[in-house]
């Protein structure tokens, strides 16, 4: 220890206000704070006990064992991570981490943060500094919890060879919950005694592992790792949000590049990464089929991944084509679905009313129509609306992002109105620079600006020709897009509406776009 | 052999374990590739000498006592090695068939046995020499290996000119999560193995510079095993106690795009080689000199030499055949790298041609066009 102990105490004190850390160390003491804060989490720290300390269960600290090797060539043999999660699965919700050796006490307090259950540590007094910063950071990045996401059932008969099962099935990161009889919404129930899980499966954890991986399918695993094989994953949520809590058990705790796939579409919204420099970034987040994928670079300990379901516009169906009128109370607009943007790219609220847009289509076309409130526009002199204008966002301007491959994100087209009837349209491939056609091409698409400078509100309506965007058959009702809405208003300083916020100073970040879904 | 005990509990697990035999008919695993590149229109591999190899030998390139290379020697086989290749008489034609000034080349190497077995570095920084008479700037030149701590050794960069980049996944970029194959061997929970990113990012083509080995799970490692488990990453997962699939997956990685299509040239530094105890060997016990090398553009049909060259060698040393795959052949490691009657895997030399069957060069030897010189 570097500092005086009870300078550390005031320290980590002060700073876990949802945790009520309490922290004794060479003989000082200090009273908990009454647990409070965001979560239902709570830490404890030896000797300062929860009144119910009684009721609270020892269970063993987190750890890493090699596996041992007879001296044939085992070179993928995993290690094996001793976790306390398949316990907290089973209901065990206060957990007293009596023996904790040298520098583990971190790992337990994240243990017991990702599965959300109160604990009392006993740390060795030398990792006193160490788990003041990790309670602190848990603390900062606690919120309040939301209920387990889990497609396995396992109908648990109590045995301790059941109790194996279920761990390994957490170091596997196949995730379940208990259940006491087979649940229809699950993927999977898993049933000792059945014909696909008889008793003698239960023999060998691992390869009763291996038949609920391979009973369920990794296509529609919640969560996969890759990249190593000493974390394990806690996935919550509510239906539109999700929070991912990775957990490395491995030898120093240290994980770098992890590839992580979750089953379902999202983006990440925020990120905490223990032991990681304040800049770092999620990197390489992308839709893949029904998964989101994206690395975790260097970590330790714990990452905690928020994640949100993309933002979601639909495009009614238009009996035939028409005019572009710019009017929003055209028949064709009247009663389109709409959406709002009111923040900009990093999600911060842009004052004074929202841009809206709506959109509809047909069988050859998409059609969007951007209402566009402003204070003072930011317009080209002599304009060109017979020709494409290079540079055309230096002005006000509305734009949309659509592409339809969501296999290769990178690959969108790039289409924009001015309120003098300007446009542009560009062929983007971010993942091959090189070969993305840019201004070159041509999507064919027609566009009508129109300022209303009573009102203040510029239109800008857009007649894109699917042909151009997608290269699927006809479109369908049901058909999904991704898709960017963006603005840029006014002269300095210039505001930048994004309707799925990117979360850099860049429009250009295909994994925050949303979708458009033909109705 | 020093433990019957040991050998004894082999051979009581060896019963339980079903593939014990090369000759084992079993199902190819289920790969899935992804990638976003599209192969080009006439694929580096197997290239424009599909079937055709140049051996170049020479008794003077390496002192075996003193494993000191001969430069001059050296450059003068590379001369002769590609313009036998490719019919011209100036070197510098021969190069420009493959490279212009507008590449950024990847040269791979492989010296996961450095110091004692690797690439040559007097190798490769005459292969840089030529890359610069064709225009390749040193700056778009990156020697590279998939893992961090062996390149290291190897001090590429006392050889070549400055501002060429000494490179491994580990250091510069990482990996492509687009691009990777994933397939389940052995119940492993990764399944993935993710092509470096430099590949990917920077490289415009790839110059392949495997060395002379054997290996104890692909029987012989030379250009396959270099360009597929030297570029991709989690392949270590395909041996699993006595299995590999090192059959299969040596030639669906290689065949990976864009390592397919980019790896337009081979040149198989063969001055110092490795009888047994590869890939890794570091015991010069099991170092031999075949003093040669080889050019082609064809992988497979190289490789099928090679096998050939390293069984040779084993005979001659009173070894085991790297297609002996016999239950009563294995051991421990330790065993094995006491003893080169012992096999610790089932051998997969039948990856060559497997590799054959995807497209990637020519593996019957009567029909590759075999062309040997000596200066």
């Amino acid at each position: 220890m570097t500092r005086p102990a009870t300078q550390l105490l005031l320290a980590i004190s002060c700073a876990i206000v949802a945790v009520t850390p309490d922290l004794k160390v060479q003989g000082s003491d200090t009273r908990s704070p009454a647990p409070s804060g965001q979560g239902s989490w709570k830490i404890y720290v030896s000797p300062a006990l929860p009144p119910d300390a009684s009721t609270y269960v020892d269970v063993p600290a987190p750890s890493l064992q090699p596996m041992p090797n007879d001296g044939y060539a085992q070179v993928t043999l995993a290690p094996w991570v001793q976790s306390n999660g398949w316990r907290f699965m089973r209901g065990l919700q206060k957990a007293r981490y009596a023996a904790i050796p040298r520098t583990v006490a971190p790992l337990a307090a994240a243990e017991a943060f990702a599965f959300n259950v109160d604990a009392i540590l006993n740390p060795d007094p030398a990792d006193a500094a160490d788990l003041g910063t990790m309670l602190e950071f848990l603390k900062v990045n606690a919120q309040p919890p939301m209920p387990p996401l889990a497609n396995i059932g396992i109908v648990d008969d109590g045995s301790p060879a059941m109790g194996e099962a279920l761990n390994m099935l957490i170091r596997r990161n196949l995730l379940y919950k208990v259940v006491k009889q087979p649940e229809r919404k699950l993927d999977l129930t898993v049933e000792v005694g059945t014909k696909d899980f008889p008793k003698e499966s239960l023999a060998n954890p691992s390869d009763f592992a291996a038949r609920v991986r391979e009973k369920l399918t990794d296509d529609k695993r919640l969560v996969r790792i890759f990249g190593a094989n000493t974390v394990v994953a806690r996935l919550t949520g509510d239906g539109t949000r999700a929070r991912l809590v990775l957990v490395a058990y491995g030898r120093n705790r240290t994980m770098q590049d992890i590839r992580v796939t979750v089953l379902g579409k999202y983006r990440p919204a925020a990120f905490a990464l223990y032991g990681a420099p304040a800049d770092t970034k999620l990197l390489d987040v992308i839709p893949a089929g029904q998964f989101t994928e994206f690395t975790i670079p260097r970590f330790n300990t714990v990452a905690i991944v928020d994640l949100q379901t993309p933002v979601r516009m639909t495009s009614a169906r238009a009996g035939r084509d028409f005019e572009l009128t710019a009017n929003p109370r055209a028949p064709e607009w009247r009663t389109a679905p709409r959406v709002q943007i009111g923040t900009d790219y990093f999600g911060k609220a842009i004052a004074g009313a929202p841009t809206t847009v709506r959109s509809r289509w047909t069988d050859k076309h998409l059609y969007l129509l951007y209402e566009c409130p402003y204070d003072e526009l930011n317009l080209r002199p002599n304009p060109n609306p017979a020709a494409e204008t290079p540079q055309l966002w230096n002005n006000d301007v509305a734009e949309v992002f659509v592409g339809w491959d969501f296999e290769h994100i990178g690959r969108y087209k790039e289409l924009q109105v001015s309120p003098q009837s300007e446009w542009v349209d560009l062929d983007i491939d971010r993942d091959n620079p090189r070969t993305q056609a840019g201004m070159r091409w041509n999507s064919g698409y027609s566009v009508k600006g129109r300022i209303d400078s009573a009102k203040k509100v510029w239109y800008g309506e857009m007649r894109i020709p699917f042909s151009a965007i997608d290269e699927r058959t006809t479109p369908l009702a049901g058909r999904e897009f991704r898709i960017g809405l963006y603005r840029i208003a006014g002269n300095e300083p210039r505001q930048f509406y994004a309707w799925s916020p990117t979360g850099q100073a860049n429009f250009h970040v295909p994994a925050a776009f949303g979708m458009l879904i033909l109705r | 052999m020093d433990s019957p005990v040991d050998r004894r509990r082999f051979l009581a697990a060896a019963a339980l374990v079903p593939a014990l035999s090369a000759l084992d008919v079993r199902a190819i695993p289920k790969y899935r590739v992804v990638t976003r590149f599209k192969p080009w229109p006439k694929p580096g591999m197997p290239g424009a000498y599909p079937g055709r190899v140049i051996t170049v030998h020479s008794p003077n390139c390496i002192d075996e006592a003193t494993e000191k290379v001969d430069a001059p020697t050296v450059r003068e086989m590379i001369s002769r090695g590609m313009t036998t290749l490719t019919g011209d008489r100036d070197p510098r034609d021969s190069w420009a068939r493959f490279f212009n000034a507008d590449d950024y080349v990847g040269i791979k190497i492989n010296c996961s046995g450095a110091p004692g077995a690797m690439s040559m570095p007097d190798v490769v920084a005459d292969v840089i020499r030529n890359l610069q008479t064709v225009g390749v700037q040193p700056a778009n030149i990156c020697i590279h290996e998939r893992a961090g701590g062996q390149i290291n050794q190897a001090r590429y960069e006392q050889f070549v000119p400055a501002g060429v980049r000494v490179e491994s996944g580990n250091t510069w970029l990482g990996y492509d999560p687009g691009v990777y194959v994933d397939v389940n061997f052995f119940g492993e929970d990764d399944t993935r193995s993710y092509l470096i990113r430099m590949v990917t990012d920077r490289f415009t083509k790839i110059i392949n510079i495997p060395n002379m080995k054997d290996h104890s799970a692909s029987g012989v490692t030379g250009c396959l095993k270099n360009i597929s488990y030297g570029e991709f990453n989690n392949v270590a997962r395909s041996h699993y106690r006595y299995k590999t699939e090192c059959l299969t997956f040596i030639g669906t990685l290689a065949s990976t795009e864009p390592i397919r299509s980019m790896t337009v040239l081979n040149i198989m530094d063969g001055l110092r080689g490795v009888w047994h105890g590869g890939p890794f060997s570091t015991n010069r016990r099991y170092r031999f000199y075949p003093k040669q090398m080889k050019f082609g553009t064809d992988p497979v049909a190289m490789d099928r030499l090679l096998i050939d060259i390293i069984d040779a060698e084993r005979k001659r040393q009173g070894a085991i055949s790297v297609w002996n795959v016999a239950p009563t052949t294995f051991g421990t490691s330790q065993q094995w790298e006491q003893d080169p009657n012992i096999n610790r895997f089932v051998r997969e030399t039948g990856h060559i041609e497997y590799a054959g069957t995807l497209g990637l060069g020519v593996y019957d030897v009567n029909r590759i066009q075999h062309t040997e010189l000596t200066v």
